[in-house]
């Protein structure tokens, strides 16, 4: 019988803790060997998996409503906590959640920009609209990087350039995108609206939000509402 | 490298455990962004270590579905990134072996409750991993020639690495991850609809399936060591830009 990696050095690889050159050695048996690639596979599935899927609380650990918070903003997942409800306050307020893994850097070609928008990825994670409006205007940001581009846009409202906001959103295609980042848009959008005194946008944005669960309704309700009144 | 059983046994070498007891001590001395970065990757790595321990107990206590093995693992691994948050668990109190036994209590545990529970049935330990296995898209191991099998996977790497870094990831993501098309939408590095998903893909197929025409060879299944190359190529991307581990 030729001998096998163990699991626990395959769950080593394929978490990034295995260094040059027991990497190399690790990956070479795993060319070889069937039963071990494929073991590794299903390891490299569930890591995947695992960025898809906030951390499960269960019944016994649901102690406060902060840990839950805590557990979804793990991973970017900010749904349906009251918190997370209360978080979305005013759509001019509003930071995006910025998950661990904002940027596909694999994605960036090698020599590109992946530094910078690292930078600004984390500038904007400290809510420092200007530094991500200085390192990002006029720069191509990558087809795969959506969430940049909204970052971007939502520094731009805060720093008051909401019509070069709505362009980038605009050319990003809100509707196309999967959830909850297109909610997430739509919350920017109407920002975007709301600065450039472009009332009835806002408010049909406002009316859509408010009309489908998520983590904006209750506060797009309200605005919403507001045109009910008049 | 392991001679005998290599999911039973507890590898020495392996450096998760004192990864997870590092990164326990430098969670209690972060705060903010850098602590949800911390317990973001102590979560990934405390799911996966519990998996092998769930399946094992499995193996030991009775039989326990494998979507019930994942569940057990992703809760308990949850209670315990919310304990350390809390400061009611300390993983840098521990040593890597007794944060191993550890685990492997609260494996048991989980288990145990799934089976009173009536979480039982279907498939566990060997029958399941030769279940996961089965579907693999690999081509019978013993047939295949060594040469010629290296020959395809080359060139199918080499074909993948002319897709756009987007178009691949959600490749990847269905061929050898077997994701849906709607979990691949919601994926951070894809972010698009199922339906443009489902193009995409097509997409990719038709450039791989001309781009093999291309370097004239034929290619009826993944042969053993495809997904260990693709593997390589994008975590050496991921390296070269300076991204963390996990």
């Amino acid at each position: 019988m030729s001998a096998h990696v163990s699991h626990d050095r395959l769950i080593d690889l394929a978490a990034g803790l295995v260094a040059e050159p027991d990497a190399g050695t690790l990956l070479a048996h795993l060319r070889e060997c069937g039963a071990c690639e494929d073991r590794f596979r299903a390891i490299c599935a569930d890591l995947e998996r695992s960025r898809l899927t906030s951390p499960r609380v269960s019944r016994r650990a649901v102690a406060t409503w902060a840990a839950v918070a805590i557990a979804a903003s793990l991973l970017g997942v900010v749904a349906l906590s009251p918190l997370a409800r209360r978080a979305a306050g005013t759509p001019e307020a509003y930071w995006l959640p910025v998950p661990s893994e904002a940027i596909d850097l694999r994605s960036i070609p090698q020599g590109g920009d992946g530094a910078l928008f690292a930078e600004a990825t984390e500038s904007y994670r400290k809510q420092d609209a200007s530094r991500v409006v200085k390192l990002l205007s006029g720069r191509e940001i990558p087809e795969s990087q959506d969430l940049l581009k909204l970052m971007l846009a939502s520094a731009l409202i805060k720093t008051g350039e909401p019509a070069a906001a709505q362009e980038l959103l605009d050319a990003l295609g809100i509707d196309t995108l999967p959830p909850p980042y297109r909610d997430r848009a739509r919350w920017v959008r109407l920002a975007a609206w709301r600065a450039q005194s472009k009332r009835a946008e806002a408010e049909a944005d406002a009316c859509a939000l408010a009309g489908e669960p998520g983590e904006f309704q209750e506060a797009a309700v309200r605005l919403c509402a507001s045109r009910e009144r008049r | 490298m392991d001679e005998t059983a290599p999911e039973v046994v507890d590898d020495p070498e392996a450096v998760w455990p004192e990864h997870v007891v590092r990164l326990g001590a430098a969670a209690r001395a972060a705060r903010g962004d850098p602590r949800r970065e911390i317990l973001g990757t102590v979560w990934k790595l405390l799911h996966l270590a519990l998996q092998k321990y769930v399946r094992q107990q499995a193996r030991r206590l009775g039989r326990v579905a494998p979507e019930t093995i994942r569940e057990i693992a992703a809760d308990k691994a949850s209670d315990l990134v919310v304990r350390l948050d809390k400061d009611d668990w300390d993983p840098s109190a521990l040593s890597a072996e007794t944060l191993r036994a550890f685990l492997a209590t609260v494996a048991r545990n989980g288990v145990v409750d799934a089976l009173r529970s009536g979480r039982r049935e279907v498939l566990a330990g060997d029958e399941a991993e030769l279940e996961r296995t089965a579907g693999a898209p690999h081509a019978p191991r013993e047939q295949e020639d060594a040469v010629a099998r290296s020959e395809v996977a080359d060139a199918l790497v080499a074909c993948a690495a002319t897709l756009s870094p987007r178009s691949r990831r959600a490749w990847l993501l269905r061929v050898f991850y077997d994701f849906s098309s709607s979990d691949i939408a919601r994926h951070p590095a894809v972010m698009s609809s199922p339906a443009g998903v489902d193009q995409m893909l097509a997409r990719c197929r038709e450039h791989l399936r001309a781009c093999m025409e291309r370097k004239g060879v034929a290619m009826r299944s993944l042969p053993v060591g495809t997904f260990a190359r693709i593997w390589e190529l994008t975590e050496r991307d991921r390296s070269a830009l300076g991204a963390k581990g996990s």
